[in-house]
């Protein structure tokens, strides 16, 4: 550092000159009224003007929206399936176990879900996105393509019509945002909740506003984007969980109808079928092959398969999250896999399928096991059941990735009913929605890309027959919708001639069993109230199947496990502490 | 008159990955067991070839700066003037480019794998600019009067046009009594007395970062998987506050410094008032959590500061050689919020307010001991209800042995019960971590060769909220410490220190409450020296000078509140590791 110094100066005039020079640079540097010299351009970000003047920017903000989906094949070895009797993996710290079938939930121990899906801050921030993006697209549309302007428009609608539908079916109703809130402007911030038909009102409104203008397909680059389609399931979705009992208390049927129509109304796109491709050897030696010592194997994977990258987006899928390497797969093997396998530790065992589930699981003559003539043997559980069970259950005696898995006792992957390590505390590991092909250690590497799905076309037809049965009882569509579902999975139809609560009974299994795996039970199990009363599900003990003896002669033991402790005021989430603290417009759902 | 250095740096970084053994079963074989031979391929942990990165960093700072200085004397009146004009612009780039994939072990760029995604180049750029001018005026007159005039006036790149400058002036007068010819010549016992006092304003800087006042959109690189590939995304993280400034602090100061008896007592005490207006505060209290995003910070506080700072020094010499100085320190300083944007919750609750209570005040609910047996309807524990009367916990179901807080208030904070233990029922339960109190004696005793240096610091009024690792067992899979493992609930241990252990730490028992909470207040010898020096009789001639002493650092330390063994200047996450007992033995010879 180099300065003059003008100590003792005053009477040396000759340096007069350098002291002219240094009042000149003070005064032109002072001289400058406007600060605007100082501007440094912020190189890292970008402004709200320079990302909405130019569609080319716009559109990364709407990309980024999409981004915001719930990421639910990297939610660690937590899923939705390990709050409900789906998933008995008892590790202590898991919210489910220790939180939700603990009959722990409250305002101050609330829970944002696996990968934070279902948080109240995190889905209005989302939200947020969204609005603001429809008020800046809308005042800069000038510079838009009007095509592109449009299409956009529908699916940020869609899309927030989609988070405030995760909201709905977790808290109930919830404020009803649509514009950017800004506290700058003097405009009010706090909003009160909504009621539950107003909130459901607001999203059929907003589905029904896109779904004439979004695609019934979408191709090439835009794939993933919102359809009409995925539009319309969101709102028949919405519209059966206010169907269902949880919300419609007086059961009017006039709900149910209307669910029933939507879902219809997805059903006569005609653009989804089941998907029904098999990608691999469904029997003999190799990876992709379901075979078994101790059940019957299998002779179809395309129930399976859907699941695969290789068959993202096939004929079924309405809506999902996509994933693309290097840097956006997921570890679902890794994190959900079997154990041991091959002799060594490969997984986490995040899924522990209980015995509730695997018992739902129909014969492979279609009958339940409860069915005196289903031909059910309990010290044979796994022969002649259906190929659903063998392509969604890894139990003692089939094979994963070559390797022969045995949960007896002894056995390579031993029930660990103590849960002293990561191995099945059931018995059981899931089989779909992995991909048998990925290692466990490998799957650690993020390179599984297939999609988590929200809505496929099985729900669309398990839907309708769940609204249309409560609407009008059980007509021939009811039998057909069932009839494709099962079908695929080499069902025979349903027996005709069913009473309504048969009917009702028959699918409530049929999508317990067809979801597996899905995060689809969460929203069941509350919607139809049998999370404590009825079949009271999250009251019970979780089950798993302890096997003593050797080849031959095996014993099959059903033992309870974690004792689920559940209040039925739980059916809707808590507002967090913090969340009603900010806001004194917000009321507590009742209970907490 | 500017000055403009270019700091770059440059780095190459090759990375070789290192090979390990694996073991696994040969083809057919599906057990471990004796007789099998294994195979040990090699593996690599990540990629299995190297990866070399050339990084590029520019720093150009330029800087101008003009000073006047002005010295003159009129009589007995002395005159000092300085004018700094300063304006500094600093701007930076960095860049990288990174091949992976080396088939070659050569670190060259070039060299590198060929595929498209085998090259990887990055970069970032940034600046600043800061205008600032500073005058300072000091008058004396004839050693007994001083006032001083200073101020600076600040713009800055981080606040929005319009809101750059800030202008902080600061003034101070003293006055040496003791050279006023009534003490002079009427009390010789007074060596040196002034007082003195000062008022004046700083500037600060927002915490929060630089461009607060822009609505930031960042960049994601990678968003969403769409058309079967990553995409780029763009988001809001930020909604700007375009009014920010300059956070003000000002601070008032009164001394009187003296000395008496030739040194035999030194005493000098300072009382200050610091009050920092433009407070820079988050809203996110007062925000609702529907809004969406995060605001910046606004200069909405305002924060009090006050105490004094005494320092008093003595020394005595016996007539038998001993000889004894000491000099001793204290402070205490309080802060108190005066303004804060805070919410409903806790500013309607009398026991939870934020505003007019110390900063960092800490707030929890009271425990008021463990659940037993007698607190639930079923003495076998089949159901956890517990009986009627006994508060319900917001945290989760619980058993004896688990932590059991006061219901004292309700969500009407009429500070009556209302059958919940939750939120409202949080209230002050210590002071801030920062110590109010900090002071230090330092005794240092002489006598013929010997000599004795000690120093004693402490402090006083603080507390340590435990928590995490340290307090409770099988955290995050972590282990436990031996204070719990000695000392944990058990139906035979019901007055433990810690609660029953659990295999992961439940919401119940992880609240902030009294439970955890500490007061550790401490006394510390933080050093001590004995030393003695030879004789120069003893020595002759070989020596000039010779000493030998024993020295010591850390060597006892007293926390009477707290059992846990925490360095109490060192609290950090509790992990930290202590402060090390440091003794030395020496020996100092001149030739």
């Amino acid at each position: 550092m180099q300065h003059f110094n003008f100590k003792n100066m005053k009477f040396k005039y000759k340096n007069i000159g350098k002291i002219f020079l240094a009042c000149m640079l003070i005064i032109s540097i002072g001289s400058c009224k406007k600060d605007g010299f100082l501007d440094v351009p912020s190189a890292g970000t970008l402004t709200s003007k320079s990302t909405f003047e130019t569609q080319a920017n716009a559109n990364l903000f709407v990309n980024d929206i999409y981004d915001r989906l719930p990421d639910g094949n990297n939610a660690t070895d937590q899923t939705l399936e390990g709050w409900t009797d789906n998933n008995n993996c008892t590790a202590t710290g898991h919210t489910g176990q220790a939180v939700i079938r603990n009959n722990g939930l409250s305002a101050g121990n609330s829970t944002d879900g696996p990968s934070g899906q279902l948080g109240w801050v995190r889905n209005f921030e989302q939200i947020r996105r969204c609005n603001v993006f429809l008020k800046e697209a809308e005042a800069n549309k000038s510079a838009y393509d009007a095509a592109w302007y449009e299409q956009r428009v529908a699916e940020v609608r869609a899309l927030r019509a989609f988070f405030y539908s995760i909201l709905f079916r977790n808290y109930g109703g919830v404020p009803i945002i649509k514009v950017p809130l800004s506290n700058l402007d003097g405009s009010d911030i706090l909003y009160a909740r909504s009621t539950i038909d107003e909130t459901v009102a607001f999203i059929e409104t907003e589905c029904d506003a896109v779904v004439g203008v979004l695609p019934a397909t979408q191709t090439g680059a835009n794939v993933g984007r919102m359809t009409k389609g995925a539009a319309l399931m969101i709102k028949g979705d919405v519209q059966l969980f206010a169907a269902s009992p949880l919300v419609n208390k007086a059961n009017d049927a006039a709900k149910w109808s209307k669910a029933a129509a939507t879902l219809k109304s997805v059903m006569d796109l005609n653009v989804y079928s089941l998907f029904k491709t098999s990608n691999g050897p469904a029997t003999g030696p190799g990876p992709l092959a379901i075979n078994s010592t101790t059940g019957s194997g299998t002779t179809s994977s395309a129930y399976r398969d859907q699941f695969l990258a290789i068959n993202n987006w096939n004929s079924e899928t309405i809506l999902a999250r996509s994933y693309a390497l290097p840097s956006k797969g997921h570890r679902r093997e890794g994190f959900m896999g079997p154990v041991v396998v091959n002799g060594g530790t490969q997984a986490w065992g995040g899924f522990s399928p209980t015995q509730g589930l695997v018992d739902d699981y129909d014969m492979d003559n279609g009958l339940p096991i409860t069915d005196p003539a289903s031909g059910y043997d309990p010290q044979h559980p796994y022969l002649h059941r259906s190929s659903r069970f063998e392509q969604s259950i890894i139990y003692d005696g089939s094979y994963w990735q070559g390797y022969l898995i045995t949960t007896r006792v002894g056995g390579n992957n031993a029930i660990d009913q103590g849960s002293a390590g990561d191995i099945s505390n059931t018995g059981y590991y899931a089989r779909k929605t992995l991909d048998e092909s990925i290692k466990g250690q490998a799957s650690f590497g993020a390179i599984n890309t297939s999609n988590y799905i929200f809505y496929r076309y099985a729900e669309t037809l398990l839907s309708y027959a769940e609204a249309q049965n409560e609407a009008v009882g059980p007509d021939a569509s009811v039998y057909e919708a069932m009839r494709l579902v099962r079908a695929r999975v080499l069902l025979p139809a349903l027996t005709p001639g069913m009473s309504q609560a048969a009917m009702r009974a028959t699918i409530r299994r049929e999508r317990h069993v067809e979801f597996a795996f899905e995060d689809r039970r969460w929203y069941d199990i509350r919607r139809w109230e049998i999370t404590t009363k009825g079949d009271a599900v999250l009251t019970k003990p979780m089950v798993g199947m302890k096997i003593t003896g050797t080849d031959g002669s095996l014993v099959y033991t059903p033992v309870a496990g974690f004792q689920n402790k559940y209040s039925d005021y739980m059916n809707w989430l808590p507002i967090p502490t913090d969340v009603l603290n900010k806001n004194s417009k917000l009321v507590q759902n009742p209970g907490y | 008159m500017g000055f403009s250095p270019v700091q770059n740096t440059f780095s190459r970084k090759y990375d070789k990955p290192i090979a390990f053994a694996t073991v696994q079963l040969p083809a057919g074989v599906t057990q471990y067991g004796p007789g099998v031979n294994y195979l040990y391929p090699i593996s690599f942990q990540g990629q299995a070839k190297p990866l070399f990165r050339e990084t590029s960093n520019e720093n150009f700072m330029t800087t101008y700066q003009g000073i006047l200085n002005y010295t003159g004397s009129v009589g007995k009146s002395e005159f000092t003037g300085l004018l700094v004009t300063e304006y500094r612009k600093v701007r930076w780039q960095s860049f990288y480019a990174e091949r992976v994939n080396y088939d070659l072990s050569f670190d060259e760029l070039d060299f590198g794998g060929t595929a498209p995604a085998d090259s990887r180049v990055g970069g970032s750029s940034g600046g600043q600019k800061q205008l600032g001018y500073v005058y300072r005026l000091n008058y004396g007159y004839a050693g007994k009067y001083f006032a001083e005039a200073a101020g600076r006036y600040d713009g800055s790149y981080v606040f929005a046009p319009g809101h750059r400058f800030g202008f902080f002036p600061s003034f101070s007068v003293a006055w040496r009594l003791s050279e006023e010819s009534f003490i002079k010549n009427n009390f010789s016992w007074i060596d040196n007395l002034k007082l003195r006092a000062s008022y004046g304003q700083v500037g600060n800087y927002p915490s929060g970062g630089q461009y607060q006042y822009l609505s930031q959109f960042g960049v994601n690189a990678n968003s969403s998987v769409i058309g079967g590939s990553t995409t780029q995304g763009v988001a809001e993280n930020l909604q700007g506050n375009p009014a920010i400034t300059w956070e003000r602090a000002k601070k008032t100061d009164v001394a009187v410094e003296g000395s008496f008896w030739n040194g035999a007592l030194g005493i000098e005490v300072d009382y200050f008032y610091e009050k920092r207006s433009n407070f820079l505060v988050n809203q996110s209290g007062v925000i609702p959590s529907e809004y969406g995003v995060t605001i910046g910070q606004v200069n909405g506080g305002i924060l009090s500061n006050s105490g004094i700072d005494l320092t008093l020094s003595s020394y005595k010499q016996f007539e038998n050689g001993l000889r004894l100085d000491v000099r001793g320190t204290l402070t205490f300083a309080k802060s108190k919020v005066i303004q804060k944007f805070e919410n409903a919750a806790t500013y309607n609750n009398p026991n939870r307010r934020e505003t007019g209570r110390p900063l960092g005040e800490q707030f929890g609910l009271v425990s008021t001991g463990y659940y037993t047996l007698d607190d639930f309807v079923d003495p076998t524990l089949k159901s956890l209800a517990l009986k009627p009367g006994v508060p319900v916990p917001n945290y989760g179901a619980v058993k004896p042995g688990d932590i059991k807080y006061a219901d004292i208030n309700s969500a009407s904070f009429d500070g009556k019960p209302d059958g919940k233990v939750d939120a409202n029922d949080r209230t002050d339960i210590g002071n801030p971590e920062i110590p109010q109190i900090i002071y230090s004696l330092g005794p240092h005793l002489t006598y013929k060769n010997f000599d004795l240096d000690l120093l004693f610091q402490g402090t006083g009024r603080s507390s340590l909220q435990l928590s995490g690792f340290y307090a409770f067992p099988f955290n995050e899979s972590g282990s436990a410490t031996e204070a719990v493992y000695l000392d944990h609930w058990t139906p035979t241990n019901p007055n433990a220190t810690y609660p029953r252990v659990q295999a992961t730490p439940s919401s119940n028992n992880t609240q902030f409450s009294t439970h955890w909470m500490r007061n550790n207040a401490y006394i510390r010898l933080k050093s001590a020296e004995l030393g003695y020096t030879f004789s120069k009789k003893l020595l002759g001639k070989a020596f000039s000078s010779l000493r030998i002493y024993s020295a010591g650092q850390n060597l006892f330390l007293w926390t009477p509140w707290m059992k846990e063994k925490i360095d109490p200047e060192n609290a950090g996450n509790f992990q930290n590791y202590f402060q090390q007992k440091v003794i030395t033995f020496g020996l100092n010879a001149t030739f």
